[in-house]
């Protein structure tokens, strides 16, 4: 099997090191994950994924389940392949173009009037496409309880038993986020982080994008770095053992803004003068990740710029308030 | 028993399969609730504030998949694992299907030879995605409702002025050149074309055809607001327009609610130009109209098959009022059940899933019964004030609005007509229960399986009663369904269901029993 892509990450990682152990952590259609040695995690993706921070993506569409890769299998990574032992299969990656994970900020930069016209796009376009299984319901009912939340657009999602279960805590933690409490922050954290189902739980995936949408508005309203990254230290700091492995490695590397490419672009096409089309088919790309995950990122995303957006809220973040 | 759980460490699967375990366990006959998650703090927390807590679970780490659910006895366990690992093995042969267009852009991109789009997004997003489709010049069955009247009108116009069909909105029933669309059965081809405003009623006409050897060419649906005055029939009139032109076409079946007085006359000046044989089903409308402009008119749904049928093979059509089975095997039937009731039991519960075939039920039995109370009544003041209690002689449509807010229509999701089944069950007065069983695409998978443990619970607690419940049902289906009406029929009849081949004899068979219980 050959690499089309490998993340930076990997490449650092590895390079220059001998050869590292590693075991099959957990296997689906399009993807199987390693956990090395050290407890860093590769994600292999098939071809028609979007590569993600620390995975390499195959040039071919492959079913791993048909592969029969076992969970626990041995894998030994060199600084070109990786060999799983008992069936064989070595991935070379010494030709992959390397994918830079981190931040893009290079782009021209929409009017904020704009960005809130794309918000109540949004709101719309989770609603008619969005996968509302998992956490998305709160999206349309967190305004009910904190006004600074309402939506733009009448749009109603009818709240599942997860939404109900947290919505209150995820109001309280979204209040701490705009009012910078941050001796409140971790407190609140612990109270949702891990929840709902699967294996990065709905929560978490919420969480993820509501921490991308900061690192991205930083740099969009030029706010105190320190001040708005210690939010999201603050949150990581609570992931040990709160979730499932895979979500605590998906909200490190969210912390400070890296993430899949396509959650990337559709970040870039809120902020940057994109047209609604284009918003449109960013957001389509985006929420075919995982199966409720994609949908409950961009929700975090939505609550993220929502927050910061908010000028009463941003004042906060401003270098020397 | 109390909880039960099954655990799996270090196990992982993604949300929407583990959210659909968790609802079709709760589903289960004996599972009073569960909960399916990984064992992280908060997950654990919910399980807790659901009375699902054990020191099993407290152990849990993030990174175990949990199972836990709180069951009437030790011997559900076996059926929830299961379930649970069918449904496993199912995602997984599900993961590795092909490319599926998330928009209709990138549908009409990937697949642009298409010439028919099937639209179900929320009513309000509709008729966007319906007039992307038709400047495409693809023909649209609509599948969802609260799209307004006059949104209806609009695309209706537009599909035929460019030629195209728009069958919708709330059109639930289609079959396109041998293609079943949304709720359809597997009907043999064939030389009889419907245009159908009733979803049930549609299907229930089709698997009659296909029961008496016959088949289909189209079945066209064209929602049930089409022949209201305001959108004036406009896609009857392209159906018929349609079947006329088609040459695989020889017998034309109508079937709708009694349509709007100048939409009727409307319809049937164009059927009297037809060269061909149209059999018209008005359910309940004035017979008489539809012979004098030339079409075969028909008492019932199955009689409209029958005439179909009849005109196909170049027969004389007749009346079917009737039954199949000879008057002494009806009348044998009739006093075995009646004989096992007491005194006390003298009232009919008819628990529908398709609207259509309830509407048809009553109209059959108010003849004979008199009034009958329902949340769609025949008349408003028997129009029950709580749908959750019954009065007397009641039928009910438990795919109506009013019961399917906030959860999945009743021919999908059976478990509402399951708990109605037990309640009636607990009322000393009730005689007979009369159902429906909708088969084929878009239904339940197995919707008698799922039937079957409330049947026998309902039936066993009137006879420690002394009484006897008599349970009359009919299925719309056929052998080449996937639950398959063969399979089907046997297991009901195991339980002592009498099944009857149409919904109009299981009505009459009522009808039956209950002129004997009055005797």
């Amino acid at each position: 099997m050959k690499a089309v892509q490998v993340c930076k990450n990997i490449k650092k990682n590895i390079d220059g090191k001998k050869i590292i152990t590693g075991e099959i952590h957990s296997v689906y259609s399009r993807a199987f994950n390693i956990v090395l040695e050290n407890n860093d995690f590769i994600t292999i993706l098939s071809s028609e994924k979007s590569i993600t921070p620390n995975s390499i993506l195959l040039n071919k569409k492959i079913d791993f389940l048909k592969l029969e890769i076992n969970q626990g299998s041995k894998t030994y990574i060199s600084s070109n392949s990786i060999v799983i032992d008992d069936i064989g299969i070595c991935i070379e990656f010494n030709n992959a173009k390397e994918w830079d994970p981190s931040p893009l900020f290079s782009y021209e930069k929409a009017s904020e009037s704009e960005i809130l016209h794309k918000l109540e796009i949004l709101e719309k376009l989770i609603y008619k496409y969005g996968k509302l299984e998992g956490i998305a319901p709160v999206l349309s009912n967190v305004g009910t309880l904190n006004k600074d939340y309402k939506l733009f657009s009448n749009t109603k999602i009818e709240m599942n038993e997860y939404s109900i279960f947290i919505i209150h805590r995820l109001e309280k933690f979204l209040k701490y986020i705009s009012n910078n409490e941050i001796d409140k922050i971790s407190d609140a954290t612990k109270q949702i982080i891990g929840f709902g189902p699967g294996l990065t739980p709905s929560m978490d995936d919420l969480i993820s994008g509501l921490m991308l949408s900061l690192v991205y508005l930083i740099d969009y309203y030029d706010l105190d770095n320190m001040k708005t990254l210690n939010i999201n230290k603050l949150i990581i700091s609570e992931v040990l053992n709160k979730t499932t492995r895979v979500s605590e490695e998906m909200l490190k590397s969210s912390s400070i803004g890296e993430c899949m490419k396509d959650y990337r672009n559709f970040i870039i096409s809120l902020l940057s003068d994109s047209n609604g089309e284009e918003l449109k088919e960013k957001f389509i790309n985006a929420i075919k990740f995982g199966d409720t995950s994609g949908t409950d990122t961009i929700c975090g995303i939505y609550f993220g710029f929502r927050t910061l957006l908010n000028k009463k809220n941003r004042r906060l973040f401003i270098n020397g308030a | 028993m109390g909880l039960s759980v099954e655990v799996r460490k270090n196990t992982y699967y993604d949300s929407v399969t583990l959210m659909l375990i968790s609802k079709e366990i709760k589903q289960i006959m004996g599972v009073n609730e569960a909960l399916v998650g990984m064992g992280t703090d908060l997950n654990k927390e919910l399980a807790k504030n659901l009375n699902l807590i054990n020191e099993d679970i407290k152990k849990l780490g993030p990174n175990d998949f949990f199972i836990v659910a709180n069951l009437e006895d030790d011997s559900v366990i076996e059926k929830v694992i299961k379930t649970v690992d069918n449904l496993l093995i199912k995602k997984k042969s599900e993961d590795s299907s092909e490319y599926r267009p998330a928009t209709l852009d990138s549908a009409l991109k990937y697949q642009s030879d298409s010439n028919l789009v099937l639209i179900s997004v929320p009513g309000k997003y509709a008729s966007d995605e319906v007039k992307k489709a038709l400047k495409n010049d693809k023909h649209v069955m609509l599948f969802s409702d609260n799209v307004s009247i006059e949104e209806e009108i609009e695309l209706k116009k537009l599909a035929k002025e460019k030629g195209l069909l728009m069958m919708g909105p709330d059109c639930g029933t289609a079959i396109i050149n041998n293609v079943p669309l949304a709720f359809a059965n597997v009907i043999k081809k064939g030389n009889i074309g419907i245009v159908g405003a009733s979803g049930t009623g549609t299907q229930e006409v089709s698997v009659i055809i296909d029961k008496l050897g016959m088949g289909v060419s189209q079945v066209i649906g064209t929602g049930g607001r089409d022949l209201k005055s305001e959108v004036g029939g406009i896609m009857m009139l392209e159906g018929i327009d349609a079947l006329l032109n088609d040459k695989n076409t020889e017998v034309i079946v109508l079937i709708s609610k009694p349509p709007a007085k100048e939409v009727s006359e409307k319809v049937l000046k164009k059927v009297s130009k037809s060269k061909k044989p149209v059999v018209v089903n008005f359910i309940g409308g004035d017979l008489d109209l539809i012979k004098k402009h030339g079409a075969y008119p028909s008492s019932t749904l199955e009689d409209a098959a029958y005439k179909a049928v009849a005109l196909a093979k170049k027969e004389e059509p007749m009346d079917f009022n009737g039954f199949s089975l000879e008057k002494e095997k009806i009348e044998k039937i009739v006093k075995k059940e009646v004989e096992q009731m007491d005194s006390e039991q003298k009232y009919l519960r008819g628990l529908y899933t398709g609207g259509t075939l309830a509407d048809e039920a009553m109209k059959l039995l108010t003849k004979d019964l008199g009034h009958i109370y329902s949340n769609i009544p025949l008349d408003p003041q028997f129009k029950l004030i709580d749908v959750n209690k019954s009065i007397e002689h009641t039928c009910l449509d438990l795919g109506d609005d009013e019961f399917t807010v906030g959860r999945p229509h009743p021919m999908i999701d059976p478990s509402t007509r399951v708990e109605r089944l037990i309640k009636e069950a607990k009322d000393e007065e009730v005689a007979v229960l009369l159902m429906d069983f909708v088969l084929g695409y878009g239904s339940h998978e197995d919707p008698i399986g799922e039937m079957i443990p409330a049947i026998k619970k309902a039936k066993e607690s009137m006879v420690k009663k002394g009484k006897h419940l008599s349970i009359v049902a009919s299925i719309c289906g056929t052998n080449n369904d996937p639950q398959s009406l063969e399979i089907s029929k046997r297991k009901l009849e195991n339980e002592g269901v009498i099944v009857m081949p149409s919904n109009a004899q299981a009505v009459k068979l009522v009808s039956e029993i209950f002129k004997k219980i009055n005797s």
